[in-house]
């Protein structure tokens, strides 16, 4: 059962599993039905892991469920099918090492335009805090899945920066 | 395999760079790889973006709801037993409530980040709506940052010459590997405390380090860089400390090598092991002053 303890552990980690909700839904309305719902269906929970890693792995991953479960029943489940048929909804020819000096909005809309898979990876890791090992063990993959699509997310994020549709607006002053 | 870009970092390189990045690599691997990117700058220019684009994403955490309540709540309806929207009907009055105060909160967060100067920031996304300063530095107007202000008038301040002093232990080896010696301590603005480094061609690097003393639980924030040609800035937050580097006239190879290398032995305030030292004496670039 739910109880104090797991509420304590929660609050510690809220923060980064409404990132996650965050990452994973396209507009803030749909994040906080996500992250309100895997909380509450978590305080509702009957066996609950009761070690603080565990227990972490398990509210992603309820959190990630649920999130699937609502694509579905929205038939926009195309990402998850050429997920499972292996293909790369951001499969582009990798570019160049160059530099990009990032902004808070601009990556937001890049992040965005990524493919689902793409986010979801970058969101476990980035976001929610988690080891190579324990996202493969969220995703139910090897880790050399998660290296390889970590790698592959991060330079489809590099090129939605720099190929002029998201604006990087200037970091520092000055700075056009 | 074939070569990808202009760096000649090849595919599996990529995801090697990536888990060093991320912290994936093994002590060996990663002091390997430190030293390669110490004498390859299309490669530490590679790594320092990806240091850029973890610290981007992370950014994108946002202020979350509080919890509700440990009240007995009302029980879950079965899986496809009631619409979304009923099932929400089923709820407290008070998850309503904190609805909307979750949406007036986003409601803020919003609007601070779409008013936010298009200058640099700590990274905190707890945004702190009370206005600081605005000064002009006749192009766009920016916000005073408390770093820079004593970096500068440090530089400003100092003479060739001045005596070394004892530099915490966690950092005397790598910035002893660096060619860099500490001149200057002292507590900075803001809280933090301001360690002057010089080498010998006149090399000037600040590193402050503040106690973070919020309420909540001290988070870690992935080693972010901006390699500006003017400013060179690295920041990060580990074990309930917040760092930032700074430094004007020195060689982007150079910096990023001593930044990965005090972002790794901060973790745990351990002795850098002997390869991270190698690859720093490796970096040592004359600077531009």
């Amino acid at each position: 059962m739910f109880g104090e303890m797991h509420h304590a552990w929660l609050n510690a980690f809220r923060r980064n599993l409404f990132g996650y909700a965050c990452a994973l839904c396209s507009d803030t309305a749909s994040a906080e039905d996500l992250y309100q719902d895997a909380v509450l269906r978590a305080m509702s929970a009957h066996s609950v892991p009761d070690e603080p890693r565990r227990f972490r792995v398990w509210m992603f991953r309820l959190t990630r469920n649920l999130w699937i479960d609502l694509l579905r029943s929205r038939r926009h489940h195309d990402a998850w099918a050429d997920e499972a048929a292996g293909v790369d909804c951001d499969d582009r020819v990798l570019t160049g090492g160059e530099e990009i000096t990032v902004n808070r909005l601009a990556v937001r809309q890049a992040f965005l335009a990524l493919s689902k898979p793409h986010r979801d990876v970058l969101a476990l890791v980035d976001i929610g805090g988690f080891s190579y090992d324990e996202t493969a063990e969220l995703l139910d993959v090897p880790r050399g899945t998660v290296m390889s699509r970590i790698s592959r997310a991060r330079a489809a994020l590099a090129r939605e920066l720099s190929d002029g549709q998201v604006v990087a607006l200037p970091l520092n002053r000055g700075r056009a | 395999m074939s070569r990808a870009g202009g760096t000649g970092v090849r595919p599996d390189d990529e995801a090697m760079l990536n888990a060093y990045v991320d912290g994936e690599l093994g002590a060996d691997e990663a002091a390997a790889l430190a030293l390669r990117a110490a004498g390859e700058p299309a490669l530490a220019a590679r790594i320092a973006a990806l240091h850029q684009m973890k610290a981007g994403v992370v950014m994108l955490q946002g202020e979350a709801p509080p919890l509700p309540p440990m009240a007995k709540l009302p029980p879950m309806p079965a899986p496809g037993s009631a619409p979304r929207r009923h099932r929400r009907g089923l709820m407290a009055a008070g998850a309503l409530a904190l609805v909307s105060a979750v949406a007036a909160a986003v409601a803020v967060l919003t609007l601070v980040l779409l008013e936010r100067p298009a200058s640099h920031q700590p990274d905190d996304l707890a945004v702190q709506p009370a206005a600081a300063p605005v000064v002009a530095f006749g192009t766009a107007a920016s916000v005073i940052d408390p770093a820079l202000v004593s970096h500068d008038a440090w530089v400003a301040a100092y003479r060739p010459g001045a005596a070394s002093l004892d530099a915490p232990s966690w950092l005397e080896a790598p910035m002893q590997a660096a060619g860099l010696r500490l001149v200057h301590l002292e507590p900075g603005r803001a809280g933090a405390l301001h360690h002057g480094f010089t080498g010998s061609n006149d090399c000037r690097l600040s590193l402050f380090e503040t106690a973070i003393t919020t309420t909540g639980p001290a988070e870690e924030r992935a080693l972010r860089l901006s390699l500006e040609p003017s400013l060179l800035r690295a920041e990060w937050r580990v074990q309930g400390r917040a760092y930032e580097m700074l430094a004007r006239d020195m060689s982007r190879t150079r910096f990023i090598a001593i930044a990965t290398a005090l972002h790794d032995v901060s973790r745990e305030r351990r002795v850098a092991g002997e390869r991270l030292l190698a690859g720093l004496e490796a970096s040592r670039l004359p600077c531009t002053a």
